[in-house]
């Protein structure tokens, strides 16, 4: 028989560090003669996304075009530290070093510029610096990097920025444990195969509060990525070891979902800005992926009436369950 | 990897020479996706590979009569493509496709799927409940071997090192034939169990039927007791459930890593009832 369920799974979950635990991270942006513009962070971009919102960031304040911005990333010789790519902390850690940067580079073009043009009220955009009250009154970005070079102005800026925070009181567990917190809630609708213990996932819908999605696409791929991460975790995936070797030591044995595997996910994202991350954002790298397992698990406990208490819910485990359950329900006779 | 020497004939005759002389030390080669992983992980390899897959007249499924021909080096896409499998023996072409992804699918052939003899291999149980036969050529003779006869154990079947795995032969059912698979995912994924049916039904009479499971003895097996209980029966949701038990109890199935062989014995017998039932053309 096919029994369906549906379950829910809510997170929050404390960005960076936390618990005075240091924190810090940096970056550098550098405006050549010719108007390129060159920025190094010690960040690792490995498929998140993390070199794109720093491009978007420094394009944002700049007001040029993000995908014109060269990038030097994790290497040891020419990038400043940005501590470790974890804790889903970059955008919201190195985006904040990256936009103290270039707002840092912004007000020495925009002095330069006001004496060029004589307004001081000057937007950056379309990589143009004009006056919003005399727009014909208008310098191209390219030429105020040269006019800056030329009159000495300092084209490297690099931006420090530390969240580490105060720590708790050990007895009572309250104080300043992190700098901001991430909220997700996830449902997933299961269906189960009670003669096999087979779990088919129907579909998930995500809601992730981004704080401000700097790149809503980004995040809904993050979102994606953690959810496929959450149902190999809540089903499949499990290191297996016995008299100390590993019999689960390949691609092959390691059950990771393939995208058959992969039910529909929906997302939804929500901008509840905080005013430590860069234009309100926070981290959603691990948020997507914490309420996946609670929430398919506690969906098959819909459709079965059994609590599940350990991952992975594979076939085996899951049809011994239903098992043990049968068996404590109709005693036998005698 | 160790270093070993490699050929690649272009007809069956210098492959069938080269063996004749080297044979002990040769390892054949057609896709590669069993081979290549092993000389990874082996300590010592074979001295000799051979490479069949330059052999044009060793690929593609022929009907040349009533027996449908099946080159060793066809690939398991060929097999899922093809229009005639598909029509004469859909069970072949459904195990094709449960096989790994479209990448395994594209390089695995026919010829390596049995001559790796498997416990778990999918193609090789959807060919045992078709009463395939497997032709073995040397320089000096030609073997036709019943599937049933073909596996000695895991990963020993009885090719001799003389021996190339040239075709299956097929005589194409008149009943229906039907193959499912319990695998730890939807793709890419060995099978915890496999099991293969062929029930020839005058209305609801089973005439004639053929059973086979995988993943769950040291070679992939039939179960003749429990197609004895079909044979002439009303085929109804009964009978189908104790044929399945018994099905089962031929079986011997290990623990491992992708299920333990409690759960193999309870989720084939499902796995084969449900195979059983859309054979016979119930409802599911």
């Amino acid at each position: 028989m096919k029994k369906r369920g549906i379950g829910v799974g809510s997170m929050f979950y404390g960005l960076g560090y936390g618990f005075s635990r240091q924190d810090i991270s940096s970056a550098t942006i550098e405006i050549c003669e010719d108007g390129s513009v060159i920025i190094r962070s010690g960040e690792v971009d490995f498929g998140q996304g993390s070199d794109t919102i720093l491009c978007q960031i420094t394009s944002e304040e700049l007001g040029i075009r993000y995908d014109t911005i060269q990038m030097l990333t994790a290497d040891t010789l020419t990038t400043p530290n940005a501590g470790p790519t974890s804790a889903s902390r970059v955008t919201y850690v190195t985006g904040m070093a990256m936009l103290k940067a270039a707002r840092a580079m912004k007000r020495t073009l925009q002095s330069v510029a006001e004496r060029i043009l004589g307004h001081t009220d000057l937007l950056f955009g379309d990589e143009k610096v004009y006056s919003l009250s005399h727009p014909e009154k208008v310098i191209s970005f390219k030429a105020l990097a040269k006019a800056a070079h030329l009159r000495g102005a300092p084209m490297v800026e690099t931006a420090w920025h530390d969240i580490t925070t105060q720590d708790v009181n050990p007895e009572t567990a309250q104080g300043d444990a992190y700098s901001a917190y991430a909220y997700a809630t996830q449902i997933a609708e299961v269906e189960v195969d009670t003669e096999t213990g087979q779990v088919e996932v129907l579909r998930i819908v995500t809601a992730t509060d981004a704080g401000k999605a700097i790149n809503p696409l980004n995040v809904e791929g993050q979102i994606e990525g953690g959810v496929s991460m959450g149902v190999g975790y809540a089903l499949s995936e499990e290191i297996i070891q016995e008299g100390g070797y590993l019999k689960t030591p390949s691609l092959g044995d390691y059950m990771v979902p393939t995208s058959l595997d992969m039910p529909p996910i929906e997302t939804h994202i929500l901008e509840v800005p905080v005013p430590t991350g860069p234009y309100g954002a926070k981290g959603v790298g691990e948020p997507a992926s914490i309420p996946t397992a609670p929430a398919i698990l506690n969906a098959i406990s819909a459709a079965l009436n059994l609590r599940v208490t350990q991952i992975p819910a594979t076939p085996e485990n899951l049809l011994r369950l239903i098992r043990e359950k049968e068996r404590e329900e109709k005693p036998p006779p005698g | 990897m160790r270093h070993f020497e490699f050929y690649s004939p272009k007809t069956i005759a210098e492959a069938l020479r080269f063996l004749s002389e080297r044979g002990d030390r040769t390892k054949i080669v057609a896709g590669g996706t069993d081979l290549i992983p092993r000389l990874r992980e082996e300590i010592s390899g074979p001295g000799f590979v051979l490479n069949i897959l330059e052999i044009e007249e060793l690929n593609g499924v022929k009907e040349p009569g009533p027996v449908l021909r099946i080159g060793s080096t066809t690939t398991h896409t060929q097999l899922m493509e093809s229009d005639l499998l598909q029509r004469t023996c859909p069970s072949l072409a459904q195990a094709a496709a449960s096989i790994g992804g479209p990448l395994v699918r594209n390089r695995g052939t026919i010829g390596g799927n049995l001559a790796n003899a498997s416990p778990a291999a999918d193609l090789a149980c959807a060919l045992l409940a078709l009463d395939a036969e497997a032709v073995l050529r040397s320089e000096k003779r030609i073997r036709v071997v019943p599937l049933g006869d073909f596996f000695i154990g895991p990963g020993q079947t009885m090719i001799n090192p003389d021996e190339l795995l040239t075709e299956v032969s097929i005589r194409p059912p008149r009943g229906k034939c039907v193959f499912r698979k319990l695998g730890r995912r939807q793709a890419m994924s060995l099978s915890i169990v496999n099991a293969a049916v062929c029930l020839e039904m005058e209305g609801k009479i089973c005439r004639k039927s053929r059973i086979a499971l995988g993943s769950v003895a040291p070679t992939p097996i039939r179960c003749p007791e429990a197609e004895r209980m079909l044979a002439n029966k009303e085929i109804g949701p009964e009978l189908i459930s104790k044929c399945a038990k018994e099905a089962m109890s031929a079986s011997k199935p290990i623990d491992d890593q992708r299920a333990k062989g409690w759960y193999r014995i309870e989720a084939g017998t499902v796995l084969l009832r449900r195979a059983l039932t859309v054979a016979a053309g119930l409802n599911a």
